[in-house]
This record gives C-alpha cells, structure tokens and sequence, in this order.
C-alpha cells in the first residue's frame, strides 16, 4: 500500500517545507522565550511561564494558524496529479496502485506535517532553551489547566515542579497533532472533490465552515420561517459538531481551559475529532479511486457533482439575500425580491466558478430547472 | 501482446473510442496514426493503464492493464506532453526511477547519457522540447520495458537525435523483443520503421495490417490515352466494372494532363487484369473511338499516400450516403 520509492521521494522533495514550519514554530514559540529584558530575573522567569502557559493552552495564535496552514500546503503540494493533467499522465503511468499514491502521499503529508512540531516539542523540553524553574502560584492562575488534575493528574493544587514537563509537552503534541491531522483529512477530501487548482484552494477555504454554515443556516430559517422553532433546543445541540470544524474555534475547543470549564472530558475531544478524521479520510479514498482521470483540470471531478455544486450555491445566495432584504426592510416583498435575485446573482457566479470562464449564456437555459428545485426545497421548509 | 477489444470510451458527451479494435504482436513496431482528435492519444492512455474504458477490454499479455502495477512496472510510457517533478535535474529523476522499477539497468542509463550528451546536474525544467523528450527517452529506455508506448515521440528532436532514438529503439526490439506502439504525424519516418500500421478515425479502426500487405494492397497506376477527351466515360464504364471484380476499389481518381491517376486498392493481378478491360469496347455510344492505352504503370505508394487515400475513401463513403439520403428524404417529400 505504501511505495516506498515515492515516499522518500516525496520527502526528498518536501523536506524544505519542514525545515520552513520548524523555523516558524522556532521564531513563534522558541524566540519569544529569549528576547526578555526583564532585569529582574524573578520577572523574566515570570514572563516566560506565561508565554508556556499561553502555548500548552493553545492560546499562541500563530501556532493556532500553523495547525491550518501546515496540512493546506502539504496536501496541494502532495497531490498536483488530482489538479494537473500532465502530472495525472506522469503519476498514474507510473508503476504504483491509485491506493498506494493516495496512501503513499498521505502517509508523507503525516511525517511532513508532525515532524516540526515534534522537534518544536523536544525543544520545549530543554530546559536551557524553554524554560525550568518554579512555578510561582497566583490567584488568577487557578484555574489554567496547568493545575488542574483532570488533565494533568501528577500536579496537584500547589505541587509545583517543572512547568515543562514531559506529560505537558505531550499532551501538547497530542491536542495541535490531532488538530494538523484533522485539517489534513478535511483538505484531503476538498481537493478530491474538485478538479484544478483555483477550486481546490476555494473549497480548501469553504470546507471547514460548511457544517457551521449548515448549523447557522437550520438556525437562521428556522427562526426566521419556522412556528416554535428554538435554536437552543437540546436536538439541535447536536449540529454544533459543526464548531469543531470552524478554524476560528479550534483553539478554544483544543484550549484545556475550556474543556475544564464546559465540563466536557478531553477523551471526548479526542473521541470526535477521531471520528471526523476517519470519516473525512474515508470519503477522500473514495472520492479519490472514483474520480475519473480524464475530469482533471476541470472545476470539480463530476458534472454530477458540479449541478449539486451549483443549486446549493445558487439556494444559498438567494436565501441569504432574501432574509439580508427581508430583515433590512421589514418586507415580505422585499424578502422574495431578495430571492430572486440572490438566486440568479448565485446562479450566474457559480456557473462561472463551474465552467471556468465569464461566458456562460449557454447554461442559462438550465436556470427555470434550478429555480423550480429551489421553489421546491423552499416548500419542504414551509412543510417543517 | 497488446490487445484493444471493442473499446469504448465516452467523455461526458463525446464518443473518443468507438468499438476500437486494436492488436499489436510481441516484438513488433506498430504505428498509430490518424487526424488530430481521431482518438490516437485516448487509445495510447487506454494502454497506458491511465484511463479507463467505458466498455470493451485492454489487455497486455492477456491481463487488464487499468491499476495493474506489474504491467505498469514492465512498461515505458513516453506522453506528448511531459511533466518532471519541478526543480528536479536529471540525476534526482534517475535515482527516482532507479528505486522505483525494479528493472532499471545502471549500464543503459549511462550510455544513453553519453549518447545523447545531455547535462546531468542542469535543472530539466531549462531544458528545451527536445532536451526534455531525450530526458523522457533516457529514463523510460534505462527501465528495461518490455512494452514501449510513445506518443509522437519524435516530435521536436533534431534529425541526428531522432536517428539515434529510432535505432535504440530497433535494437532493443531486435535484441529483448520490446513491443513498441508509436502514435506520430511524421509518416515518413513511420514507414522505414513500423511492421504493421493502424489507421484511426474518429475512434474507430479504420484499417489496421502489416505495412508490407498494406503497401501491397494499395496501388497507384498511371495511365495515358493517345485521345484523352472521353475518359470520364471511361472511368465510369471501369467503375461499373468493379462489380465484376471481387476485392477491387477505386479509391481516388484524378487527371494531370495527360496522364491520369488512379488509386486503386486490390491485389496486383486483378489490377492488371481490370486494366486490360476496355470498357469502350461494350459502349452503348457506337460512335465513340476506343481510347488506346499508350502508358500503363503501376507505382509504389508511401504511407503518407496510403493514410490519404484510405481517409479519403471513408469521407467519400461518408459523402456518398449522406448524399443518397437526402436524395432519398427529396424523393419521399415528393
């Protein structure tokens, strides 16, 4: 399954990458330990815990953007044959299974991808270049997760040690690797559904946010058109899986001090982020051995797929439009004006996303087909 | 060796292969040739385990070719269009291939360096057309592949290197009994090359047989009457004669002064034998004198000729129903 000439090759390829990550986590992370002109060494001891303390929580908002932008790079530069069609004609040519290029790639996105934060990890053990020294308790510290037994079960509350121990920095690793795996699967599934460069970067970008957007949509019709419904309802709870997946929050739901105050388990944590990933994971296999060769280059790999592609696009615009116009005036008529032309604004972009060029007065014709599923998806939602 | 059964492959509204029947034998050379977009680089991706059929099989020694590693390991694939890995110069892509194909022969590789003098540590990426399809040669020829395919190979290598990629080529055909499947425009070099040749348009087959009974099959006689005013006349008498001979086709017929040419596709005996017809003999038209033969002579055609004449005659074919359909629908309107 794993080709072990195209990995080392691939690593060979992609080292540079690595070497740049592991230079940023040294510059974000390391760095700001040492530039310190505290005088007071008592300060300067002070002003390092605290920058620990803000890493472990993962509160470091650079690091917080490494977990995203890591896996984005690694999967466009370790899949150009799902994007390019000389570079599909050059990898599928070659001795090695559909399977084994898409696990052989994935397998080095993993190594190119965990392997700086493990040596940022290591690093952070080293007492002369992190940090070693006592933990000075303060009032406002109580509650970080550093104390806190549910976590790390060896400190108690005033058990002080090294801040930078090696069940900290591992669970450090543990939390921003599930996060850069996570992300990996969820770009891997992007770029397997779309066909060139420029789609894959944009569904790269919008992936993430789909369940929330779904989330916020059910929330935001069904408030707006649905008698007695109540976003706050404990079914509805459910679809705030889709935080998770929303890049901004992933800080807080990996930051143990919001695991410790929402009374939530970090096995849990765990336990959904495994299955998000397995499940991206296996959609990107499949996608990835269905796709057909010959679709390279284009927007998305199935016409099939581009038509659902477009109606959601072209349903989205004009729902949003309609409630931005309905609420704005107050106005039914205003609401339904907004629908129309939210749909046909959405209708024209989308096919233009879709068929890669500003010209698309023959796909016009296709539009009273879309506009009667969208009236017809509009009743479903007047029936709930 | 390599084996296309009823291949069918639908691009989205588009119909690239049709029923393709293609077979080449093991340790020959075979040229693909046809008009741009008749299905030549399809067919070539087909074999190549790129693509996949929408119906029919591929196969190579008798397995399917589609993700099949071990064929793949044992076969070169030279595209029209390369890609190298950016950045790379051609020793990071010789220790690529090396680790990659088990059968990569150390010995060929630096041969074929010296041969065609190409700078290793130099970036592939400056490298010009040729430059790149010489690096193409040298890393698919050092494999050791038991199955060539090279998808208009020659195209843009200067005429010494051309030699020396053809005569490589011929002598590990000779020497291993490596298959060779050529797709080119330049029918010219074809001919001093290929065994057996297929001709494809529009996805389909068209004519598909050894060189030598192809050139056999295909004739070009001239001929010259001392009175060349009626030869239409002729002409159509000698077509009406066709049905009196089994095999026989005019495909092409034409006047240059004097001397009129046709083509003509049957065996060499029957052509002689329909020349010595003289249809005026028979004419209803008592009044016309019968035309005298005073050059009669058969010519060898080149592959060029023989991929022209046999598209012709399918578009004449093609030209002749469409046009005895719309006589028909007139007829019926009336």
């Amino acid at each position: 399954m794993i080709n072990k000439a195209l990995l080392k090759e691939q690593l060979k390829r992609f080292w540079i990458f690595s070497a740049f990550f592991m230079l940023m986590y040294i510059l974000s992370g390391i760095l700001p330990l040492h530039i310190n002109n505290w005088q007071d060494a008592q300060f300067q001891q002070l002003n390092q815990l605290r920058m620990l303390i803000g890493i472990f929580e993962m509160r470091h908002p650079l690091l917080v953007i490494f977990t995203v932008f890591t896996p984005f790079v690694a999967i466009n530069a370790l899949y150009p044959h799902y994007a390019s069609t000389r570079a599909a004609t050059a990898f599928y040519s070659f001795p090695i299974s559909k399977r084994g290029l898409f696990c052989t790639n994935f397998v080095a996105a993993l190594i190119l991808t965990l392997t700086p934060l493990l040596a940022f990890c290591v690093i952070l053990l080293l007492p002369p270049i992190s940090y070693s020294g006592p933990i000075v308790m303060s009032e406002n510290w109580t509650e970080t997760i550093l104390f806190n037994p549910q976590i790390f079960p060896h400190f108690a509350q005033g058990n002080f040690g090294v801040i930078n121990s090696v069940s900290a920095v591992a669970a450090f690793f543990a939390r921003t690797a599930i996060g850069i795996i996570f992300y990996l699967g969820l770009f891997l599934m992007a770029i397997s559904l779309s066909g060139n460069g420029y789609v894959r970067i944009l569904f790269c970008g919008a992936l993430p946010l789909v369940p929330l957007g779904v989330h916020t949509f059910v929330n935001l019709i069904g408030d707006a058109f649905v008698f007695g419904f109540d976003s706050g309802t404990a079914a509805l709870r459910v679809l705030t899986v889709g935080t998770f997946t929303n890049p901004v929050l992933l800080s807080e739901y990996l930051n143990p001090t919001m695991i410790i105050s929402e009374n939530i388990q970090l096995w849990q944590i765990y336990l959904v982020y495994t299955v998000i990933i397995v499940i991206t994971l296996a959609f990107s296999y499949i996608f990835g051995n269905l796709r057909k060769i010959e679709n390279v280059g284009e927007s998305v790999i199935s016409s099939k797929f581009k038509k659902v592609c477009v109606f959601l696009f072209s349903f989205g615009g004009a729902i949003l439009l309609a409630i931005i116009l309905g609420e704005s005036f107050s106005s039914m008529t205003m609401l339904y004006f907004g629908a129309i032309l939210g749909f046909l604004l959405a209708y024209v972009v989308a096919q233009m996303i879709a068929e890669q060029q500003f010209s698309i007065a023959e796909k016009l014709k296709f539009l009273p087909h879309y506009a009667e599923q969208c009236w017809r998806l509009r009743r479903l939602f007047g029936r709930l | 060796m390599i084996q296309l059964k009823n291949v069918c492959k639908q691009f989205d509204n588009h119909l690239a292969l049709n029923n393709l029947n293609l077979h080449v034998k093991k340790g020959s050379i075979y040229g693909l040739v046809g008009v741009n977009g008749s299905g030549k680089t399809t067919a070539i991706k087909h074999i190549a385990g790129i693509f996949r059929q929408t119906s029919g099989q591929v196969e190579i020694g008798g397995l399917p070719v589609y993700d099949n590693i071990a064929i793949k390991a044992a076969m070169g694939y030279i595209p029209d269009d390369l890609y190298t890995f950016p950045n790379y110069n051609l020793r990071g892509l010789r220790n690529f291939y090396a680790n990659l194909y088990a059968n990569w022969n150390e010995n060929r590789y630096q041969k074929l360096l010296k041969l065609f003098r190409l700078d290793e540590k130099r970036r592939v990426q400056k490298f010009s057309k040729g430059m790149k399809k010489q690096v193409a040669f040298i890393l698919t020829m050092s494999t050791m592949p038991e199955v060539l395919l090279l998808d208009e190979p020659i195209d843009g290598l200067d005429p010494i290197v051309r030699q020396q990629v053809i005569k490589e080529i011929i002598a590990d055909v000779a020497e291993r009994q490596m298959t060779v499947l050529i797709s080119s425009h330049n029918l010219k070099e074809l001919d001093g090359i290929c065994d057996s040749i297929g001709i494809i348009k529009n996805g389909t087959m068209l004519v598909e047989s050894e060189l030598d009974e192809l050139k056999s099959n295909l004739h070009k006689v001239q001929i010259a009457f001392s009175n060349s005013e009626n030869f239409e006349d002729y002409f159509q008498q000698l077509k009406k004669s066709e049905n009196n001979f089994a095999n026989i086709q005019i495909l092409h017929h034409e006047r240059r002064g004097q001397v009129f040419l046709l083509i003509i596709r049957g065996k060499e005996e029957q052509i002689d034998e329909i020349m010595q017809f003289s249809p005026l003999e028979n004419s209803e038209n008592s009044k016309t004198q019968k035309l005298p033969i005073i050059l009669y002579d058969k010519l060898s055609l080149t592959l060029e000729e023989i991929f022209t004449y046999e598209y012709e005659s399918v578009a004449v074919q093609l030209n002749n129903k469409y046009e005895e359909n719309e006589q028909s629908e007139e007829k019926n309107d009336k």
